[in-house]
Formats: C-alpha cells, structure tokens, sequence
C-alpha cells in the first residue's frame, strides 16, 4: 500500500468507517504482528497485544500526524502495551516461555531447536529498549529511524541497541562477536 | 556466524499473508472496548448524581430544614412515582418497567 492510499484509507478511518479500517487492519497486520512475535516469543501473546494495539488505534488515530507510517504508530501502541504487561506478568511469561521452547521445539531439527532456545534466552534477558529495537529491525522489517520513532529513542540509541543486542545474541550462539565502534 | 535475517527467523516470523480472521478479532475487541467505556461513563455519572442527591440532602438537613414541614410534599412525590410505576406495569407489562428503568438509569450528560 502506497502512502497517499494509506493516508486517504487513514482519513476515511478517522472520520468513523470502520470498513476503511479493516483494509488498515489486512495491510499492517503482518508486520506488527511480526515484530510482536519476534518480542515476546510467544505467537499467541503476540496476537493478543497486537489486535490490542489494533483496536486502540482505531480509538486514538486522530492523534496520528501522517509524518510516519501507520505500521510506525501502531507499533509503537503495542510496544507500550507490551511493555505494560510485561511489569505486570514477569513470572507467568517465565513459566509459559519454558513450556512455549519445549512445545515449539519438538518437531524442529536439532541444530535449529537448540539456536533457537538460545536466541529466545538472549532475547528475554536484553533489556526492553534493546529487545525491541531488535525485534524491530533483526528482518528489515522496519528502518532504523522508524524504529527509533517507535520506541520514542534517539537514532543513535538505537543503532548502539541494535549493535550491542545483535553481539548478544551472535554470543549466545557460541559465535565470537565483533562489537564495532 | 548467523545472519540477521536467520536470527529474525528462529526467532519468529509474522503469517504469511493477511488473515481476515485477525481482522474480525480487532472489530470484536473495538465493540467490547467502546461497551466498556460506555459503562465506566454511565457509572460515573450515575455516582456523580447520587453522591449529589446525597450530598444535597445532608446539605438541607445542616441547614435545619424542618423535616415535618415537607413530608406532605415528599410522601406526595412518593405516591406519584409509585403510581407511574404500576400504570406502566399495568398497561405495557412488567417488562417495560424493567426498560424504563433502565433507560432512566442511562443519565447522559
């Protein structure tokens, strides 16, 4: 979807019709809901903030200026929301993220299963900021100044997150990283 | 050495493609929001009205207000409402008590 249809679809949204936001919904639903799996680590909590994130928009999207992308903006309500359940919840996701490793590992290959297992770990104890920026732009899904717009950072902070948290996750696959400075 | 993108891949994918499905859970949980808001509304304006009342009634009490003197007008109003009531009941049914009451409850400011 190109920016001006965006804006126009935007536009109609924000003025109620809710049909205009479904065609929203189908556009941005693959990116946020990929940058969500690839935060949480769980793809059921992912769809969960996500649809969250998707219906608080709706209420909130006159508050989105079009200097961004709608993906950018939304991202940025799940983010929070995350963020907010994740204070909430730190040891339930513990125990579920153990049992979601086991379930999601049984029918993988063994190299596969145990870099995974790795990564998830890595990723789980990186801090929010760093694990988000990550999550963000690991796929090149998103650039890094929209990652920045997202979490509401400096540029410079996130390309060091992203640096620093890549090293981190190169470690725990037993790879010898190459911090650059 | 793992490349990012095989990184974003153990780490997980969004779907393939757009499944309309999600879109239906979004427009269900904006129902359920706008519902629930709608209600926080109602019930803080229904305790905005009876703290009030209330408030007003303890205001007329400080200010000495002979009780004697106003049960004529009190136990009228009380006979008024009741009466209503059983006409509505009466005429169109108990159940349309039970909506009046309700839309009445719906004080939108």
């Amino acid at each position: 979807m190109d920016v001006a249809e965006e804006a126009r679809l935007v536009e109609r949204a924000g003025a109620g019709d809710l049909r205009a936001f479904g065609v929203l919904v189908d556009a941005n639903q693959v990116a946020v809901r990929a940058f969500l799996r690839r935060l949480t680590g769980n793809p059921s909590d992912a769809d969960d903030i996500s649809q969250e994130a998707f219906a608080r928009t709706w209420e909130i999207l006159a508050r989105f200026d079009g200097s961004s992308r709608l993906r950018t903006f939304i991202c940025g309500v799940a983010f929070q929301f995350w963020r907010r359940n994740r204070r909430a919840s730190m040891r339930r996701q513990v125990r579920e993220e153990a049992y979601a490793d086991l379930e999601d590992t049984q029918t993988e290959a063994p190299q596969h299963t145990a870099a995974k297992l790795a990564l998830r770990r890595a990723m789980a104890e990186l801090p929010e900021d760093q694990r988000a920026a990550l999550a963000l732009c690991l796929g090149q899904d998103f650039t890094h100044t929209e990652a920045a717009e997202v979490l509401g950072l400096p540029l410079g902070t996130v390309k060091s997150h992203i640096m620093r948290g890549r090293a981190r996750l190169q470690e725990a696959l037993g790879v010898r990283a190459e911090v650059g400075e | 050495m793992m490349t990012d993108d095989e990184m974003a891949g153990l780490l997980g994918d969004g779907p393939p493609a757009a499944d309309p499905g999600f879109r239906f859970d979004v427009f269900a949980r904006v129902t359920a929001r706008a519902q629930r808001r709608a209600a926080l509304q109602r019930g803080v304006v229904q305790a905005a009205v009876l703290t009030s009342a209330g408030a007003a009634i303890a205001a007329v009490q400080a200010a000495g207000f002979p009780w004697q003197e106003g049960l004529p007008v009190i136990g009228a109003a009380a006979v008024v409402a009741v009466g209503y009531a059983l006409a509505v009941a009466v005429i169109q049914g108990p159940r349309a008590l039970l909506d009046y009451t309700r839309s009445a409850l719906r004080v939108r400011v």
